[in-house]
């Protein structure tokens, strides 16, 4: 086991590594910081004086390796817009995000596994049937419209919640099941699927010719297999509501690093873009080595091979 | 081993599936005595898996819809609910399948999966547990069993496997042990393992044996009454040396000519002409007829009856009377 998480650990650097090369690189096409750092009237020569000092005159290898240094000191440089570090910025809003995106995948999962399993057990009647259609247009339905939807209604109409940004955990109600109902419908198909899949098996029926009563087949026979072969979906969901969050966030006024991504595009702050980029796509491949560590604590045959 | 403990009275299993009613199972009838082994043979179809497992119910209803009676000493289990039925089952009815690979499941130790059994049917310790779990495991001689309450199944051969599952379902004594196909999916030398330990298990218990094979070879060395299924009905029941001197209806003689012999030339494999008719349409008369070179009208419009003498019983109308006359 400890063989293949220190060969995903590796892994895991080395696509890490990847991200900050595709960073760096789509930073250095999109343009020239020093333009938009000084005033429209500055010379050529003050230009390129500004240039030399920030090193945009250096090799491109020089620069990507001075780039590396500085980020694994955390040393992103300045954001033009708020004129603090950069990573400071971002960090601020970490905690809104993750508060978010945990809420949505508590939502999605719990809506999701119990549906995908009771569709899966009633399947073909008229539950499965109603719950299919729900995940259907759970799946079809696009975040802002229902964001601005559940406002109207819950909002503005009902007075329960409040309309956006993050005062009280009411606030957080309306953006996490914005964000998570396209996770709990994407997560009740697939176990649905998985779960009739499994409770096929010659191994459920065994359980059943055991003497096994309904609730123990279903959830440790039939479940715990339906869960190791959906878990890297449930992985590649949870770390796609953090991409997920950016209109999510935008709609609510949320105060995370989505709405800032946003924010700081429009105004080309784009050292504050680098950071939130970088770190989404951290988080995406810590998830997945979560995942991973997960699958061999449920599948013995990784565990032990 | 005169007390029967298993009547099977009309058993009729039907299939609603989308492409209409199959008759899985026709009016199949037939008892199991304590201590007796039972063969049911047949080809793919014949309804033999069908009837093994309608005993034990283990056939999702709808779409199957079963009727008849199968009275457990004198229970009906058909008529039980769902929860007095599980009580049954693994209990007082065990039942081993025929792909021991898949049969287990992948991601827990067996000791867990056997000493289930017991924690659901006899309340007991998890020391009494592991402790008749062992014994069970060198019962059906499995070595080292110490190391195997904490191996998983993909780390087990698939004797073993099989050899785990028999000691699974026979940890709470049953009366009556289903094996379909046990051996099947087993290399030749594994079958007949299987084969003898079934056999010790047998004599050891006095487990009441029903097993379900297509193989005449095991059915030989095995059981000690056997029943031939064709189309969902038995077609001929007889003591299996009987069967084997004395086959009387014309696909019981078959399939025995089927068998390929050693002796003599090597010559073009025996088969029985034609195919297997549709259950979905079962003809009106005997569902034999058409591959059968005996058959007459008499047989294709007619159900044979049954024609029993000294515990040997077939259905076919070359033993009535009205084909004597004829």
């Amino acid at each position: 086991m400890l063989k293949y998480l220190s060969k995903r650990l590796v892994q895991s650097l080395i696509a890490i590594l990847g991200i900050t090369v595709i960073v760096f690189i789509v930073l250095n096409i999109t343009g020239d910081p020093v333009t938009l750092m000084l005033p429209e009237t500055a010379s050529f020569e003050e230009i390129e004086a500004m240039r030399q000092k920030l090193g945009f005159n250096d090799p491109i290898l020089v620069q990507y390796g001075r780039f590396l240094l500085n980020a694994v000191r955390g040393d992103f440089g300045l954001s033009y817009n708020y004129n603090q570090p950069a990573l400071d910025v971002v960090l601020e809003r970490v905690p809104a995000t993750v508060t978010l995106t945990l809420a949505a995948l508590g939502v999605s999962l719990l809506i999701g596994i119990p549906a995908g399993i009771i569709s899966a057990v009633k399947r073909n009647t008229l539950t499965d049937t109603v719950i299919r259609s729900l995940a259907l247009l759970g799946q079809c339905v696009p975040a802002f419209w229902l964001g601005i939807m559940m406002m109207l209604l819950f909002a503005v109409r009902l007075h329960w919640l409040p309309t956006s940004g993050f005062e009280t955990w009411g606030s957080l109600v309306m953006p996490a099941f914005t964000l998570g109902l396209f996770t709990a419908a994407t997560i009740t198909r697939m176990l649905r699927s998985n779960m009739i899949e499994i409770m096929g098996r010659e191994y459920i029926d065994v359980a059943k010719a055991k003497g096994l009563g309904a609730f123990v087949i279903i959830m440790k026979h039939a479940f715990k297999n339906a869960m190791s072969s959906i878990m890297t979906i449930i992985g590649m969901q949870a770390a796609s509501l953090l991409g997920g969050a950016v209109i999510t966030e935008t709609v609510f006024a949320w105060p995370g690093i989505g709405r800032l991504l946003v924010q700081s595009i429009n105004k080309s702050d784009f050292m504050v873009v680098e950071v939130i980029v970088l770190l989404i796509a951290t988080a995406f491949v810590i998830i997945n080595f979560i995942v991973d560590i997960l699958y061999c604590v449920i599948n013995p045959r990784i565990r032990l091979q | 081993m005169n007390e029967e403990i298993l009547q099977v009275r009309d058993l009729l299993v039907k299939f609603h599936t989308k492409y209409g009613t199959a008759s899985a199972v026709n009016h199949v009838s037939f008892s199991l005595a304590r201590g007796e082994k039972l063969g049911i043979v047949g080809e793919s179809g014949s309804g033999k898996s069908v009837t093994s497992k309608s005993i034990i119910r283990l056939l999702q209803t709808p779409p199957a819809e079963i009727s008849g009676e199968i009275l457990f000493h004198d229970t009906d289990l058909l008529r039980l609910s769902e929860k007095a039925m599980q009580h049954y089952r693994g209990n007082k009815i065990s039942m081993i399948f025929q792909e021991p690979m898949v049969s287990l499941n992948p991601l827990y130790t067996i000791g867990n999966q056997m000493s289930e059994v017991l924690f659901i049917h006899e309340k007991v310790s998890k020391a009494e547990a592991r402790e008749r779990v062992l014994a069970m495991l060198r019962t059906v001689e499995i070595p080292s069993p110490e190391e195997r309450l904490r191996q998983y199944p993909f780390e087990l051969s698939g004797g073993m496997r099989q050899r785990v599952m028999i000691a699974m379902s026979l940890l709470c004594h049953p009366e009556i042990l289903i094996a379909d196909e046990p051996t099947t999916a087993l290399d030749v030398t594994i079958q007949a393992q299987i084969l003898d330990l079934l056999n010790e298990l047998n004599r050891k218990f006095n487990t009441s044996i029903i097993m379900i094979t297509h193989d005449l070879g095991v059915i030989a060395e095995m059981v000690d009454r056997v029943a031939v299924m064709y189309a969902g009905r038995i077609v001929e029941s007889a003591p299996v040396k009987e069967l084997f001197s004395h086959p009387q209806h014309p696909y019981t003689i078959g399939l025995l000519n089927a068998i390929p012999k050693m002796k003599g030339d090597r010559e073009k494999l025996e088969t029985i002409e034609g195919t297997v008719p549709s259950l979905y349409q079962l003809p009106e008369g005997c569902a034999f007829a058409n591959r059968c070179t005996y058959a007459c009208s008499l047989c294709r419009g007619n159900q044979p009856p049954e024609i029993r003498q000294e515990g040997h019983s077939v259905r076919c109308f070359r033993y009535t009377d009205e084909w004597k006359e004829s």
